[in-house]
């Protein structure tokens, strides 16, 4: 790909666009812990608290996990910027939807709405990689990769600690767990990706979406 | 055409108030519904069923191919009064708003949603300069997301509401009469079409030449039934054969 820059005066000289996007968004994704899981009535998202910058520690206190409307909420990893952009774009269009159809845009309908966006952008993608999480009449879990796939999950998890935390998942999850063991098991899969993964750190943000507009959001504290 | 005096200037664009406060040319498209052969909607809590008569106003004309009753989406119909013509363009613009609705949030769109989506653009055919508005009505029918069933009328104008039961077309008055008279919101699924029935039925006969007697026989041919059950949301067809019995069942109640 090419863009059109004016050099000198009135010459314009075709430059080349680094070709190296895909690394980028291998670069921005390391960085990140963050899960998702789907217990009884409720959906548990947890994601730890550290932004990278290279080797730097850019911050220790992210909140990754952003509330999308009253009943869902979404986890991010890649580039914050991108992110943040996707979450308004959802904020209002789920407002707009409200307004226009007199009545709220399920958790499905965010996660398709954000697939088209990601996808209409493939060449020049958002470099996120998602969870949505919410409850419209049971609760739901999707996962968006940047080029806009969605799946829909019981269990899931993304980032560069993402195998670290799919490990303890895969280890300990099941449908029949109570909310306060799937609290701790989505704790301890981000503690686990703390310990064994550099870019990923700082505390654990926990929020729990369940029925008629739950949502609670805790904090546990990370301790070696 | 009763309008009394004719109008002079105000009539000759869309996008001009007359004193009075009318749009001649909306007005005259609600003349266009008033000539258009009769259809009609009822619902109740289980179902929904739209209606339409259709005349063999010669007999070379291939009635069979001609259709009233169109789907717009797998759980939603629509009927038309009026301008065929104009019916056929606003329904394909309703398919279209109900798929690119599924293709954008992944899910089926309200009855709601597609019904004001239409009545928007017939607004819009009001207000603009160089266009004329659409000249039919539309019923449409179905099951929303959640389950519930909807009726919606959209006029020329561009309003729309929910209705229990309604009439559009050259037998509305007639057809609504009988509605409104043997309505009840129990009705269950055979009520419902028998009702259809006999509205039609009574709006044919009052806006023809026709005798009761003699059309009973061959009314079946006449009719177009759509449908949609709670049970079931998936909007049919009814067939022929299905619709003949309905007809026989209440050919007594017809020529009364």
């Amino acid at each position: 790909m090419t863009i059109s820059l004016p050099s000198k005066a009135g010459e314009h000289k075709l430059i080349p666009i680094p070709a190296d996007r895909d690394n980028l968004a291998a670069k921005a994704i390391h960085g990140t812990t963050t899960v998702g899981l789907i217990v009884g009535d409720y959906v548990v998202l947890a994601a730890d608290k550290r932004a990278t910058a290279g080797t730097l520690i850019a911050s220790r206190r992210v909140k990754k996990i952003v509330k999308l409307t009253d009943y869902s909420a979404m986890t991010i990893s890649g580039l914050v910027a991108d992110a943040q952009a996707l979450a308004d774009i959802i904020r209002e269009e789920s407002r707009f939807y409200l307004l226009t159809h007199g009545r709220k845009l399920s958790v499905k309908g965010i996660a398709t709405l954000l697939a088209n966006i990601l996808f209409s952008s493939k060449y020049f993608p958002y470099i996120v990689q998602l969870i949505v999480g919410g409850y419209d009449t049971k609760p739901r879990l999707y996962t968006l990769d940047l080029y806009g796939s969605i799946t829909e999950e019981t269990y899931t998890a993304t980032g560069s600690g993402s195998p670290v935390a799919y490990g303890v998942l895969e280890s300990h999850y099941h449908e029949n767990l109570t909310l306060d063991e799937a609290v701790s098991i989505a704790a301890k899969a981000i503690r686990s990706a703390i310990l064994r993964d550099s870019a990923t750190g700082d505390g654990i943000d926990v929020v729990i979406i369940g029925p008629e507009n739950y949502f609670e959001e805790r904090f546990v504290p990370f301790k070696q | 055409m009763a309008l009394g005096a004719p109008p002079t200037a105000y009539d000759r664009a869309t996008t001009i108030f007359s004193p009075e406060g009318d749009l001649y040319q909306v007005k005259y498209a609600f003349e266009a519904v008033r000539k258009g052969w009769t259809s009609l909607g009822i619902r109740s809590k289980e179902a929904v069923i739209i209606a339409a008569e259709k005349r063999q106003i010669t007999r070379l004309l291939d009635l069979e191919s001609i259709e009233k009753i169109y789907l717009v989406d797998d759980h939603i119909g629509v009927a038309f009064a009026g301008m065929g013509s104009d019916g056929r363009i606003l329904i394909d613009q309703a398919r279209l708003v109900a798929v690119r609705h599924r293709l954008l949030y992944g899910e089926k769109a309200s009855v709601d949603y597609v019904a004001r989506a239409i009545a928007d653009i017939k607004q819009a055919y009001t207000q603009h300069a160089g266009v004329r508005p659409f000249g039919v009505s539309l019923i449409f029918g179905g099951i929303n997301p959640e389950g519930d069933t909807r009726l919606i009328k959209t006029d020329p104008g561009g309003q729309f509401f929910s209705y229990y039961a309604v009439a559009i077309g050259m037998g509305e008055r007639y057809a609504t009469e009988v509605l409104e008279k043997e309505y009840n919101k129990e009705l269950d699924f055979e009520g419902l079409v028998k009702l259809a029935l006999k509205a039609l039925f009574k709006a044919r006969i009052e806006t023809s030449e026709e005798q009761s007697a003699s059309l009973v026989g061959e009314f079946h041919n006449f009719v177009e039934l759509g449908y949609i059950t709670v049970e079931k949301p998936v909007f049919r067809k009814m067939s022929a054969d299905e619709i003949r019995r309905y007809v026989n069942e209440v050919s007594g109640e017809l020529t009364k």
